[in-house]
């Protein structure tokens, strides 16, 4: 069993997800379709918390950088929290992902 | 068959037979719904009556219920039932002695079926056992005759030892079913949980019957490990019984809120409702999947015994609430408390420390000694002997001793699970738990944890078509290298999508060395992790 949450707080045009749990194959899709549903037309920044993240895959790094691509093909700025020495910040490092993706990492 | 008209008094020789024909020792090789029978047929013959019954009080109801008959065997069929004190046979019960009545208003009898076969005249004598009432026996005569004191008497006697027999069994069933019961609900065989060394024992009271002591360790989805020590106050099979559902009720609490202190608050509210006034004291605890924190809350229960590697054994210090059952109001407390590699854990029930004329200062002081040193086996065992000797225990006693296993005794980890996505969470919790009692750096376990990780999942996705395989991990660890392998039996096919290849660059990152080898039979990766010195970022 995966016991991922994603909670979603929004502040008018800002959407806030903090995502906590495992995330792997088996729920990525499950959390991608959710992360999309929450985001409206108007929002003009996202920001994805990871610091809660427990274990981070390809799979879910796949989610990560996906909606990256196309929140920025919509002008949504996008925003990644993945402390130093959390588990999705070391995924996202062994991927060579801080660079590739261009994403911003703040604590 | 003609009824006698009675009158004549039976003299002694007849006396005699009659005790005789219901003191045969023939009777004693029947079993109690056979005797009861033969008793009453024997009875009807002897006295030359129409119908004889028992009927016996249903503690719950407090009705009387029709047990066994003679003459007419439908009451039972029927389960007549008649109200305790109410009717000619609630009469009997209520009153404690024998009824007589020689012409029957049938406005008195409730059992219709006495009054649909005539009958006239009805003598009935109590049951009794140790000054209680369990039941009335009665005899019907469909013509209108007298009995005598001596018929009476004889009645009674024939009474006496129906009681006497039901007793013994009911005592019997109710011991054997309490014992029984509380076998089935202490676990047969600890669940096996790498990296946890577990041994428990339960040793049932040896006068009065077995109480209400239990203890549960169970695996929750998450990984986490719920750890229970219980008793419930009294004994035999109410006890027993109300045990069985409070082991179901915090199981089931426990697989939906962790905090112990929030499991215990909602079968409290569970007892107080459901099992009002019953009394009861719980330790549980929670191992996280690592195996490296302990919550505990205490609901009036003895608190765990504890020792980790360079210390000596000593009481958790913990918060302790009030037992459940006794409408406290309060906050249940959870204590939250580092388990290092090698940490024992022993929980127990007051049994075990409570003797007879000694303080149980002495008591935990002997435990505290006893549970020094060796596995959780060998611990388990040596506080047994020094705390009972050979002596049969006066309580119920209950022990569970729980070991974390450190890096030195660490076996090689080996799981098999099916090549589907969801397995990879079962392979996370048996690698977090193996990378917890090796005591790895957070740094080596998060590359570990990574690279097997990615390995698995490309031979869930490219390894198998729709019809599925298996997926192996065998992990071990030696001079300072930890080897990690990881077998399919089906054959990759090339990466595909826009995650392609991914995977095996994260490996070839997380990994000091990597190989894959991909033969017919299948593929095998092979995954090195140096623990001294981090892989390079």
């Amino acid at each position: 069993m995966n016991d991922a949450s994603v909670s979603v707080h929004t502040t008018g045009d800002k959407v806030h997800f903090t995502i906590s749990g495992d995330v792997d194959l088996a729920n990525a899709s499950d959390i991608e379709a959710e992360l999309t549903a929450a985001i409206p037309n108007r929002a003009k920044s996202v920001t994805l918390d990871l610091s809660g993240v427990t274990y981070l895959d390809s799979a879910g790094l796949q989610v990560v950088f996906a909606l990256t691509v196309k929140l920025r093909r919509l002008q949504i700025d996008i925003r990644v929290i993945a402390p130093e020495d959390s588990p999705a910040r070391h995924a996202i490092d062994m991927a060579g992902m801080a660079s590739i993706a261009d994403i911003e990492l703040s604590y | 068959m003609s009824p006698t008209d009675g009158g004549e008094r039976p003299n002694d020789t007849e006396r005699l037979r009659r005790i005789e024909s219901v003191t045969d020792a023939a009777l004693t090789h029947l079993d109690v719904q056979d005797l009861l029978v033969e008793l009453l047929e024997r009875v009807r013959e002897t006295l030359d009556v129409d119908t004889a019954a028992v009927l016996l009080v249903d503690e719950v109801t407090n009705d009387l219920v029709a047990t066994a008959a003679s003459g007419i065997e439908e009451e039972v069929r029927q389960g007549v039932r008649v109200p305790l004190g109410e009717g000619f046979a609630g009469r009997i019960a209520a009153e404690v002695a024998p009824v007589v009545i020689e012409d029957v208003d049938h406005s008195e009898v409730l059992n219709p079926l006495l009054r649909e076969r005539g009958v006239r005249t009805l003598v009935g004598v109590p049951l009794v056992v140790a000054s209680r009432v369990i039941g009335v026996l009665h005899v019907g005569s469909l013509t209108t005759r007298r009995f005598e004191p001596d018929d009476v008497e004889f009645i009674q006697l024939v009474g006496d030892r129906v009681a006497l027999a039901i007793q013994a069994r009911r005592s019997n069933v109710e011991r054997t079913a309490a014992s029984a019961l509380q076998r089935s609900l202490i676990p047969e065989r600890l669940p096996a949980i790498p990296g946890l060394e577990l041994a428990g024992r339960y040793l049932p009271a040896g006068e009065g019957g077995v109480g209400g002591d239990w203890y549960d360790v169970f695996t929750l989805p998450s990984g986490r490990v719920g750890i229970v020590m219980g008793d419930v106050l009294g004994r035999g099979l109410r006890a027993a019984v109300v045990m069985g559902r409070l082991r179901s009720a915090l199981r089931a609490y426990a697989l939906d809120t962790v905090e112990p202190g929030e499991v215990l608050e909602r079968l409290d509210r569970k007892i107080q409702h459901f099992e009002a006034g019953q009394m009861t004291t719980v330790l549980y605890a929670v191992l996280d999947a690592g195996l490296t924190t302990l919550q505990v809350a205490s609901a009036g229960h003895p608190l765990p015994m504890m020792s980790t590697p360079g210390s000596e054994v000593a009481a958790v210090v913990a918060d302790v609430d009030p037992p459940l059952g006794v409408d406290s109001g309060v906050r249940r407390r959870t204590t939250t408390l580092d388990v290092p590699p090698g940490a024992m854990l022993a929980l127990f029930t007051d049994g075990l420390v409570e003797r007879r004329g000694e303080s149980i200062t002495l008591g935990l002081e002997r435990l505290r000694k006893a549970l020094g040193a060796g596995s959780a086996e060998q611990r388990c065992a040596t506080a047994i002997h020094s705390m009972l000797g050979g002596a049969e225990p006066q309580d119920d006693v209950a022990l569970l001793v729980l070991r974390r296993e450190d890096g030195g005794d660490s076996p090689p980890l080996r799981v098999k699970v099916p090549a589907v996505a969801t397995s990879l969470a079962l392979i996370r919790t048996a690698l977090r738990r193996w990378l917890a009692a090796l005591g790895v750096s957070e740094r080596v376990g998060f590359n570990v944890m990574l690279g097997v990780g990615e390995a698995v999942a490309n031979a869930v996705s490219h390894a198998y078509g729709p019809s599925g395989g298996t997926v192996g991990v065998d992990m071990s660890c030696s001079a300072g290298d930890i080897v990690g392998t990881i077998r399919d039996t089906g054959r990759w096919r090339l990466p595909r999508g826009q995650n392609r290849g991914r995977g095996i660059k994260i490996m070839e990152k997380c990994a000091d060395e990597v190989s894959v080898d991909t033969t017919e039979t299948g593929t095998v990766v092979r995954l090195l992790f140096h623990i001294a010195k981090a892989a390079p970022a």
